[in-house]
C-alpha cells in the first residue's frame, strides 16, 4: 500500500484563485498606475504679434538744457582814440594888464586874426601829414602785394614739384602692382596647369577603367569614333542614373557598348572624398575614344 | 518630434503592437508566472499545514498517552493525517508485526522498524518537495526567455530603422519599449519563484530535520518497550 497516493493536498482551488488574483492586481497596477506619458502635452497658447506693443513711453527726464552760456560779450571796442585832429585849444589870451586903455576892438581883432592863422597853419600841417601817411600806406600795400605774388609763385613751384613727385610715385605703384599681378597670374596659370594635370590624371583613370569594360567589336568598324558621355556621380564613384550620350560616335551600337561599359565599370575611381577636385567630377562630361 | 510625445506608450498598447514572436514569448511567460504563483500558494498552504500537523502530533505523542491508542487514532484518520503521523504509523505497524514473529532478536526488529520509517519519511519528503523544482526552473529560466523576446523585439526595431534615411530616437523608442516588456514579464515571473523556492526549500529542510529527530526518539522508545 502506498499512503502517499490518496492524500489530498490542501488549497488547490484557493491557490489557483489567488494566483489569478495576484496577476490581475499586478496588471491593473501596471495599466492604471504606471501611465507613462499618456496625457498629450498641454496645449500652450501663443499670441503672434506683428510688432511689439507700444511701450508705455517711459518719460526719461529730458536732458536739462545746457546752462545759458555766459555770453562773453567782447567789450565794445574802444572808440578810435587818435583823432587825427587833436583840437588844440587856442591858448587863452591872458589878460594883460595894460596901462593904456587901447581900443579893445583892434586888439581883439588882431588876436582873432592871429588865432585864425595859427589854426589854418595847423590844419595845413595836419593835412600834409595825413597825405604822407596815406602815401606810406599805399607804398606798403604795394610792397605787400609784390611779396604775396612772389610767395604765390614759390608756392606754385612747390606744388608743381609735389605733383610731379606724386605722379612718379603713382607710376611706380602701378608698375609694382602690375608686376605683382603678373606674378599672381603666372602662379595662377601654374596652379591651373597643375590642377589640369591632376584633373587629367583622375579623368584618365576613369577612362582607363571604363575602357577595361568596353566590348571592342561594335566600335572596331568605325574610323576614329569619339563619344562624349555625361555622367553624374555619387561621391563613392557610383553613378546617379545612367550615363547619357552627348556626342554620338555615329554608330548607336558603339555608343551603347561604351555606355554599358561605363555602367559596368562602377564604382569609378573618383578623387577621394574631401579632395577639392571631387566636385568637378560630380557632373562629368567624359570624352571617350574606344579604339585608342 | 511630436510623434514621440504623443505616441501611446501604455502597457496594453505596447503589448498589442509587439511582434508575434515577442507576443508568444510574453504569453508563455505569463503562463509560467500563473502556474508558479499557483504552486507558490499551494506549497505555502501545504507546508503550513504540515507544520501545524507536526506540532499537533508531537504534542499528542509527548503527552504520554498509550502508543496503541495513538496508533489506532492515526489509522482511523488516515486521510487527514500529517507526515509525522504517517511515519509513526509505519514504524509502529512494522514494530508490532516483527515483535509478534517468534525468534526475532531485538536488533533485527529495530532495524526493520527503522527501515519502514525511513521509507515513509522519504516518501513524505518527496511529497513535500514536489513542484519545488518547477519554481526553481521558472526562477532561473524565465529571465532568459524574457531577454530572448527583448532581443528579438529590438532586432525588429532596428531592422525597421534600416529603411529610414534619418534615424531618430522617436523611431526606435517604441520598438525598444515593446521589447523590454518581455524582460519585465520574465522578471515578474522569476523573482517570486526564486524567493518562494528558497523559502520552501528551507521549510522542507527544517521539517526533514524534525522528522529525523522524531524517528530517532521513537526508535529509542520502541527499543525500551521491547526490552520491557
Amino acid at each position: 500500500m502506498n499512503p502517499a497516493v490518496d492524500r489530498d493536498e490542501p488549497g488547490k482551488l484557493a491557490s489557483g484563485v489567488l494566483a489569478v488574483v495576484v496577476h490581475v492586481a499586478f496588471l491593473a497596477l501596471l495599466v492604471f498606475g504606471a501611465a507613462w506619458q499618456q496625457q498629450p502635452p498641454e496645449v500652450v497658447m501663443v499670441d503672434l504679434w506683428n510688432n511689439l506693443p507700444p511701450v508705455p513711453a517711459v518719460k526719461s527726464p529730458a536732458p536739462a538744457p545746457p546752462p545759458p552760456k555766459p555770453e562773453a560779450k567782447p567789450p565794445p571796442p574802444p572808440p578810435p582814440v587818435a583823432k587825427p585832429e587833436p583840437k588844440a585849444m587856442p591858448p587863452k589870451p591872458v589878460p594883460e594888464p595894460k596901462p593904456a586903455p587901447k581900443p579893445d576892438i583892434a586888439i581883439e581883432k588882431e588876436k582873432q586874426e592871429k588865432a585864425r592863422r595859427e589854426r589854418e597853419e595847423k590844419e595845413k600841417a595836419e593835412l600834409k601829414k595825413r597825405e604822407e601817411a596815406q602815401a606810406e600806406q599805399r607804398k606798403r600795400e604795394e610792397r605787400e602785394k609784390a611779396e604775396a605774388a612772389k610767395r604765390e609763385a614759390v608756392e606754385k613751384q612747390k606744388l608743381a614739384a609735389l605733383e610731379k613727385e606724386r605722379a612718379a610715385k603713382e607710376a611706380e605703384r602701378v608698375r609694382l602692382e602690375k608686376e605683382q599681378n603678373d606674378a599672381a597670374q603666372r602662379l595662377q596659370q601654374m596652379q591651373a596647369a597643375a590642377q589640369n594635370k591632376e584633373f587629367d590624371g583622375f579623368r584618365t583613370k576613369v577612362q582607363e577603367k571604363i575602357k577595361r569594360f568596353v566590348v571592342k567589336a561594335p566600335c572596331a568598324a568605325l574610323a576614329d569614333p569619339e563619344i562624349v558621355l555625361e555622367m553624374k556621380f555619387f561621391p563613392d564613384g557610383n553613378m546617379i542614373g545612367e550615363p547619357v550620350v552627348r556626342k554620338s560616335s555615329g554608330s548607336s551600337v558603339c555608343d551603347d557598348a561604351v555606355r554599358r561599359a561605363a555602367i559596368l565599370a562602377q564604382p569609378l575611381p573618383l578623387p577621394p572624398p574631401g579632395h577639392p577636385m571631387l566636385s568637378q567630377f560630380m557632373n562629368l562630361n567624359l570624352r571617350f575614344k574606344p579604339n585608342d | 518630434m511630436n510623434v514621440a510625445v504623443t505616441q501611446d506608450l501604455s502597457i496594453l498598447s505596447l503589448i498589442a503592437d509587439a511582434s508575434v514572436l515577442v507576443q508568444l514569448v510574453m504569453l508563455g511567460l505569463l503562463l509560467a508566472s500563473l502556474v508558479s504563483w499557483y504552486y507558490i500558494f499551494r506549497k505555502y498552504l501545504g507546508i503550513r499545514r504540515a507544520n501545524q500537523q507536526c506540532d499537533l502530533f508531537e504534542k499528542d505523542f509527548w503527552s504520554g498517552g498509550d502508543l496503541n491508542e495513538l496508533y489506532q487514532g492515526v489509522v482511523n484518520s488516515r486521510h487527514s493525517s500529517g507526515s509525522m503521523e504517517r511515519i509513526f504509523e509505519a514504524g509502529y505497524r512494522e514494530f508490532t508485526k516483527l515483535r509478534r514473529q517468534p525468534g526475532q532478536d531485538m536488533a533485527a526488529v529495530m532495524d526493520g522498524t527503522r527501515r519502514a520509517m525511513r521509507a515513509t519519511y522519504q516518501r513524505e519528503l518527496e511529497f513535500l518537495e514536489s513542484h519545488l523544482s518547477f519554481l526553481a526552473s521558472v526562477g532561473s529560466v524565465s529571465p532568459y526567455v524574457g531577454l530572448f523576446g527583448t532581443v528579438w523585439g529590438i532586432m525588429n526595431a532596428f531592422r525597421g530603422l534600416a529603411n529610414v534615411a534619418q534615424a531618430t530616437l522617436a523611431q526606435v523608442a517604441p520598438g525598444i519599449a515593446e521589447a523590454l516588456i518581455a524582460t519585465a514579464i520574465g522578471l515578474f515571473a522569476a523573482i517570486p519563484a526564486v524567493v518562494a523556492y528558497n523559502r520552501f526549500a528551507g521549510d522542507v529542510n527544517r521539517l526533514a530535520t524534525r522528522f529525523d529527530s522524531f524517528m530517532e526518539e521513537f526508535s529509542n522508545i520502541l527499543q525500551r518497550q521491547a526490552n520491557v
